[in-house]
């Protein structure tokens, strides 16, 4: 099943992803886009039908500590690097 | 020589500076230079040596640390202009263990924006040149790393290995680099770009320079939840560099139609000197090594476009202001502040995990990795370790292959088995072609860097590539 990727899913791509993209880069990633997810395909072959997903090599699963508080950044060091702040308060752009 | 009073360290870090300062402008393999930190931290060594205070196993050597690793308020970019001006309000644990040892951190170099690369051509700061061929390319994504080591700007270095990233520029530039078993090395202030895959690693002029690195910055951390303690403790007796009964296996997938003959004979000549050192080897097939490229792209991709999803200029870094809402902003500020290859690789990972294509594509390529794993297990149950190239040609000109981005993905083909498993491998140089360094990469088991270290060791006595130094011109 051939999955292009013409610039009109690019262009859905970069509006998913919060990319703007020119129109010349539309273009040029659409080719180059394209041509690389051809060679992915090649992964149609495998044969892993019986294969177990792993999201860890290590088969590590749930490592927790316990919820005790403990010491972590001060707030002043935590937004130092904040471009626009009100007070301790990031300000974000408008959501709505 | 520090330790024992011969040298200060102060001196000794101002000889390293005297000499970035000649070189870097033909390199680019600093970005930054943390001058100030390391002066202060080198009178704090030299004041230890003369009071006959406890030293680190570091004490006085300067450290060279890719622009991916947090160093507290030190500029961290990533190479990209969308993290200009970041200062981290805190060290990575593997900077904290350096600075207990009394390492010197000396400078960022120069990498490929947010690790994605294999030439470090795409760098905001641009490219780094190959120490030993001005007009060639110095690997990625750790090139300024591996670049300043080989060319004595630096005599320690950290990169980090996504895919290929410590090994890649290590083999190109002839130094030794090691990406560690995954989960050996905390990531805790390593800047992600694929957290399943990646891990910091040293770089260096020597496997024993290597080893002593690794031995610091190695530990299991509460930070990070994907570390444990090695099982076995990395003992330095027991990494002798002999090889008698050693057996390695030679992958055919791993010596592919891509690779350069000539790569392939320096790489044969050494597994020979190894048989004659006492090791035997054979050839073996790992049939699913034709799927682990695709396999690593696919996942990398996608685990990059959500892990760079929070670059959006609002908690930091550059952005863009616009009249309009979030959704302009953030629009606005990615596409100015990313550059051409990580917007691949972000829109890529987005049609991977995208509905409708996430079935074929990401779970696709999770199963494939617990296939190639699982074959990889299964040779090294029977071999100590697997023995290829490391990359498939010697290094290639500058913007050679940067219009073609598959042709540049082709390049990670003898890596990235190691990611996908998350199995150690080390690079270390093996020959040179035409003046070229070419790298040969030592793969082994879980925790098993020692079997690793002790065939490269083995090697390097033998090869001594270590005495050749770049003319620099």
């Amino acid at each position: 099943m051939e999955v292009r990727l013409n610039e009109e899913l690019v262009r859905h791509l970069m509006w998913l992803a919060k990319l703007e993209l020119s129109d010349e880069e539309v273009k040029t990633f659409s080719n180059q886009l394209s041509k690389i997810l051809e060679y992915f395909n090649i992964l149609d072959q495998a044969i892993v039908e019986e294969v177990e997903v792993e999201f860890n090599v290590l088969g590590l699963k749930n490592v927790l500590r316990e919820d005790e508080p403990e010491p972590t950044l001060n707030p002043e060091d935590a937004l130092r690097n904040v471009p626009i702040k009100r007070g301790n308060y990031i300000e974000a752009p408008r959501m709505v | 020589m520090v330790v024992e009073g011969e040298v200060r360290a102060e001196e000794a870090v101002e000889v390293f500076y005297d000499r970035i300062g000649k070189l870097n402008p033909k390199l680019n393999a600093f970005i930054r230079l943390t001058r100030g930190g390391a002066l202060k931290k080198a009178k704090e060594v030299d004041r230890k040596v003369a009071q006959g205070g406890r030293l680190g196993r570091l004490a006085g050597l300067p450290i060279a640390v890719k622009d991916n690793i947090c160093v507290k308020d030190v500029e961290v970019t990533c190479a990209s202009r969308i993290l200009s001006g970041y200062r981290p309000p805190y060290n990575a644990t593997v900077i904290e263990k350096i600075e207990r040892e009394d390492g010197i951190v000396i400078g960022s170099t120069n990498m490929d924006e947010y690790a994605m690369g294999s030439s470090t051509e795409n760098s905001f700061y641009g490219p780094t040149r190959n120490p030993w061929s001005l007009d060639r390319v110095a690997g990625g994504s750790s090139g300024g790393s591996a670049a300043c080591v080989t060319a004595r700007m630096a005599p320690l270095a950290l990169g980090s290995d996504t895919g290929g990233s410590i090994r890649c520029p290590a083999s190109f530039c002839s130094a030794v680099g090691l990406k560690p078993t995954y989960g050996l090395v905390s990531r805790y202030g390593l800047i992600a770009y694929a957290c399943s895959l990646e891990q910091i690693g040293p770089i260096a002029r020597t496997v024993e320079d290597c080893l002593l690195l690794l031995n610091v910055i190695a530990g299991g951390d509460l930070k990070d939840s994907t570390t444990i303690d090695s099982p076995i403790p990395l003992d330095r007796e027991r990494v002798e560099g002999r090889v008698e009964g050693v057996r390695l296996a030679v992958a055919k997938e791993l010596f592919g139609e891509g690779t350069d003959p000539r790569v392939g004979r320096e790489v044969w000549n050494s597994i020979n000197l190894l048989e004659d050192l006492g090791a035997s080897y054979e050839e073996v097939s790992i049939p699913s090594l034709k799927y682990a490229l695709a396999a690593y792209y696919i996942i990398a991709m996608s685990e990059a476009s959500s892990n760079l999803a929070r670059y959006d200029g609002v908690r930091y870094g550059f952005r863009v202001e616009v009249e309009g809402d979030w959704s302009k902003t953030y629009l606005k500020t990615r596409g100015e502040g990313f550059g051409a290859e990580v917007k691949r690789r972000i829109l890529l990972g987005t049609f991977a995990l995208s509905a409708g294509y996430y079935g074929r594509y990401y779970l696709k390529a999770l199963k494939v990795r617990s296939v190639v794993k699982n074959e990889l297990l299964s040779i090294l149950k029977k071999f100590n370790v697997i023995i290829s190239p490391t990359m498939p040609t010697p290094p290639f000109k500058i913007r050679e292959k940067v219009e073609d981005p598959l042709s540049m993905y082709m390049m990670d083909v003898d890596t990235v088995p190691a990611n996908l498993a998350g199995l150690p491998a080390i690079s270390i140089p093996c020959g040179f072609v035409e003046g070229l360094p070419v790298g040969l990469q030592i793969m082994g088991k879980f925790f098993r860097e020692a079997d690793v270290f002790n065939v490269a060791l083995a090697l390097e006595r033998e090869l001594e590539f270590f005495k050749k130094v770049p003319e620099v011109g």
